[in-house]
C-alpha cells in the first residue's frame, strides 16, 4: 500500500461521520444524523456550574426572604415617613403661629400612634426642646425611644436629649425639696419675723444650688423670682435674668406682665404680654395675665372671652380659676360663677381671702390687681 | 471616560461572563438549535468566552438566541442584587442589622453585578445576527426590517459602554428595586 486512502462520503453525518445524516428531519440543509442532532440540541451544563449557581442563588433567595422579613416588620418607608413629613409641616405652621400647645398635641398624638417613626421623634423632641416643651419632650422620649436599635449618631442625639432633659427635672427636684421644707416649716401662726428668717433661708438654700454644675441656673433664678423674693423689684430681677431659657420665656413674660400690672404699669404690662404671645400664644401664665389685665382695664367682656378659653384648655393652671370666677362675676355670670366655685371645691382648691372680698363687693376688681396679691 | 481594557473588565467580572455564554447556550435549547462547543470563560485577552452553536435561518431563533443573554442575565443579575437593595432599605429603616449580612450580600451582589453589567450583547453578537438575518437575501424582507433595529440596538449599547454604561445599568438595578421598595429617590454615595 502507497499510502492511507480516505474516501469522503459526503452523506455521513458531519458530527460523528460515523452514521448518515438524516435526510427525513425536514431540513433541506441538514447536516446531523438523527442521534447527533439530539444529543446536540440537548442541555448539557457542567455540574460544577450547576452548583455553584444553586448555591448563590439559594443564598440570593435565603437572604431576601430573611432582609424582606426585616423591611416589611420594620417599615418605615414612604408612606410612613410622607406621613411623618406632614405631621412635622403641620406642627411648624402651628409653631410659627406660636400655638406651641396645639403643635406639642399634633405631634405627641402622631408618635403615639406611630412610636417607630424615630426620625420624626427626633425632630419633635428638638423642636419641643427649642421652644421648652419639655414636658412634651420627655414624654416623647419615653414613648418613643425606648430599648431598640439605634445608630451611632441616634446614639449621641439620645444622650444629648437625656442630659438635657434630666438637668431641667434634676434642678426642679432640687429645688422643690427646699421650697417643701420652706413650706412645711412655715405656719400661720409665726411671727412675720419668724416667717421672713424661714424665707431667707430657703432663699439662700435654693440660690446656693447655682454653683452646683447639675443644675440649671436659670430655673433657679425663676424658682427664686417666683416664689422666694421679698418684693417685686427683686422678683423682676430674678426672673429677667432666667427670660432667655427657653423652657421659661412665656411663662416668665407672664409673670413680669402680672408685675408691671401690680405697680399700675399697664403698658408695660401689655408689652410683656406681646413678648410672651410671641414665644406661645397659647402660654397659660400669658393668656391669664393677659385676662388680669383686661380685667384691670375694665374691659371684662374681652377678659371673659380669653378666660373661657384659657379655662376649657387649662382649669387646673395657677390662678386661673380665680380670674375665670372674676371675669364671670364682672360681666355678671353669677351662677356660672358659682358653678366654677363649686367644681373648685371638690377639688379641694381654696380662693384667697382678697378673692371673696371682690366678689362680696368689699373690694374693687382694680384694686384686687393693682397691689393687691394677685 | 475611564479606560479600561475591555479584557480587564471580563476578567474581574468573569461570572456574569459565563452566565452570558450560558445565557447563549439556553436560547440555543430552547429554539431546538444544536450547540457544538460552549467556552464559559477563559483568561484570553481577546475571547473571553463563546458558543458554538449551528447556523440557522429562522430570524427569530437568531434573535433569540442573540438576546437570550440579556434577558437571563437580567433576570438572574435581578435576583442576586435583591439582598443588596433589601440592605439597603433595611438601613433607611434604621435597621441594626447582624454584622455578617453586609459582607454576604456584597458578596452575592458582586455576582449579580457582573451578570447585569455582561448582560448586553456584544459587538460580535450584532455581526453575527446582521449576517444570519437583516444581510440574508434567502429570508422575507418583513423579518429582516423588524430584526434590524435590534441590531441598532445592540450596535449603540456596545458604544455606550465606552461610557460605562454597562456599569450604570449594573447599579441602576439594585438602586431601582430600593427606589420602588423604599419609595425614596436612590442616593448612591451615601448607601454604602
Amino acid at each position: 500500500m502507497d499510502g492511507f486512502q480516505f474516501e469522503y462520503d459526503p452523506g455521513l453525518c458531519r458530527h460523528c461521520h460515523k452514521r448518515y445524516i438524516d435526510r427525513n428531519s425536514g431540513n433541506p440543509n441538514e447536516f446531523l444524523c438523527k442521534e447527533c442532532r439530539a444529543e446536540l440540541t440537548k442541555l448539557r451544563i457542567p455540574k460544577w456550574l450547576l452548583l455553584f449557581m444553586a448555591v448563590v442563588i439559594t443564598a440570593a433567595i435565603v437572604m431576601s426572604v430573611y432582609l424582606g422579613k426585616i423591611v416589611m416588620n420594620n417599615s418605615t418607608g414612604r408612606a410612613a415617613l410622607s406621613e411623618g413629613e406632614k405631621v412635622l409641616a403641620e406642627v411648624d405652621a402651628l409653631l410659627a403661629e406660636h400655638k406651641n400647645y396645639s403643635a406639642m398635641e399634633v405631634l405627641y398624638e402622631y408618635l403615639e400612634a406611630n412610636p417607630n417613626n424615630t426620625e420624626v421623634a427626633l425632630s419633635g423632641i428638638e423642636k419641643a426642646m427649642e421652644i421648652g416643651q419639655y414636658d412634651y419632650a420627655a414624654s416623647i422620649y419615653n414613648t418613643c425611644l425606648s430599648p431598640k436599635g439605634y445608630t451611632d449618631d441616634e446614639i449621641k442625639e439620645i444622650d444629648k436629649i437625656y442630659a438635657e432633659l434630666n438637668r431641667y427635672y434634676g434642678t426642679f427636684d432640687k429645688v422643690g425639696e427646699a421650697l417643701s421644707e420652706y413650706v412645711s416649716e412655715v405656719g400661720t401662726d409665726m411671727s412675720d419675723e419668724s416667717k421672713e428668717a424661714l424665707r431667707k433661708k430657703c432663699y439662700n438654700k435654693v440660690l446656693a444650688l447655682k454653683d452646683d454644675e447639675g443644675c440649671e441656673k436659670n430655673i433657679i433664678y425663676y424658682c427664686v423670682g417666683t416664689y422666694l423674693t421679698g418684693n417685686l423689684d427683686e422678683s423682676e430681677r430674678y426672673l429677667k435674668m432666667a427670660y432667655n431659657y427657653a423652657p421659661l420665656t412665656d411663662e416668665i413674660a407672664g409673670r413680669l406682665a402680672v408685675n408691671e400690672r401690680r405697680k399700675g404699669f399697664m403698658s408695660a404690662a401689655w408689652e410683656w404680654v406681646d413678648k410672651g404671645e410671641k414665644v406661645n400664644a397659647e402660654g397659660i401664665e400669658v393668656r391669664r395675665a393677659k385676662a388680669t389685665i383686661l380685667l384691670a382695664e375694665g374691659k371684662y367682656e374681652e377678659a371673659l372671652s380669653v378666660m373661657e378659653e384659657l379655662y376649657a384648655f387649662s382649669p387646673d393652671g395657677s390662678y386661673v380659676r380665680d380670674t375665670y370666677c372674676i371675669a364671670l362675676y364682672a360681666t355678671g355670670h353669677i351662677d356660672k360663677m358659682k358653678t366654677v366655685m363649686s367644681e373648685a371645691k371638690e377639688t379641694d382648691y381654696e380662693f384667697d381671702e382678697e378673692f371673696h372680698k371682690v366678689i362680696s363687693n368689699r373690694m374693687s376688681i382694680y384694686d384686687y390687681y393693682v397691689e393687691g396679691d394677685e | 471616560m475611564f479606560l479600561i481594557p475591555g479584557f480587564l473588565i471580563s476578567f474581574v467580572t468573569f461570572p456574569g461572563v459565563m452566565m452570558h455564554e450560558l445565557g447563549h447556550q439556553l436560547a440555543c435549547w430552547l429554539s431546538k438549535v444544536c450547540v457544538f462547543r460552549v467556552q464559559y470563560f477563559k483568561f484570553d485577552a481577546k475571547v473571553a468566552g463563546f458558543v458554538e452553536h449551528e447556523r440557522t435561518d429562522n430570524p427569530w431563533k437568531s434573535l433569540l438566541i442573540t438576546y437570550g443573554p440579556f434577558i437571563f442575565n437580567t433576570i438572574l443579575g435581578t435576583i442576586l442584587v435583591l439582598p443588596l437593595s433589601l440592605m439597603w432599605a433595611a438601613n433607611a429603616n434604621r435597621v441594626i442589622l447582624p454584622i455578617w449580612v453586609r459582607p454576604v450580600c456584597y458578596i452575592i451582589a458582586y455576582f449579580g453585578v457582573s451578570c447585569l453589567a455582561n448582560a448586553f450583547p456584544s459587538w460580535k453578537d450584532a455581526q453575527n445576527l446582521f449576517e444570519s438575518v437583516v444581510k440574508n437575501k434567502a429570508l422575507p424582507l418583513l423579518p429582516r426590517i423588524l430584526v434590524a433595529p435590534f441590531v441598532i440596538i445592540i450596535g449603540l449599547c456596545s458604544a455606550a459602554k465606552f461610557f460605562w454604561f454597562d456599569f450604570i445599568f449594573a447599579f441602576g438595578v439594585p438602586e431601582l428595586i430600593y427606589a420602588i421598595i423604599t419609595h425614596n429617590p436612590p442616593h448612591f454615595w451615601t448607601m454604602w
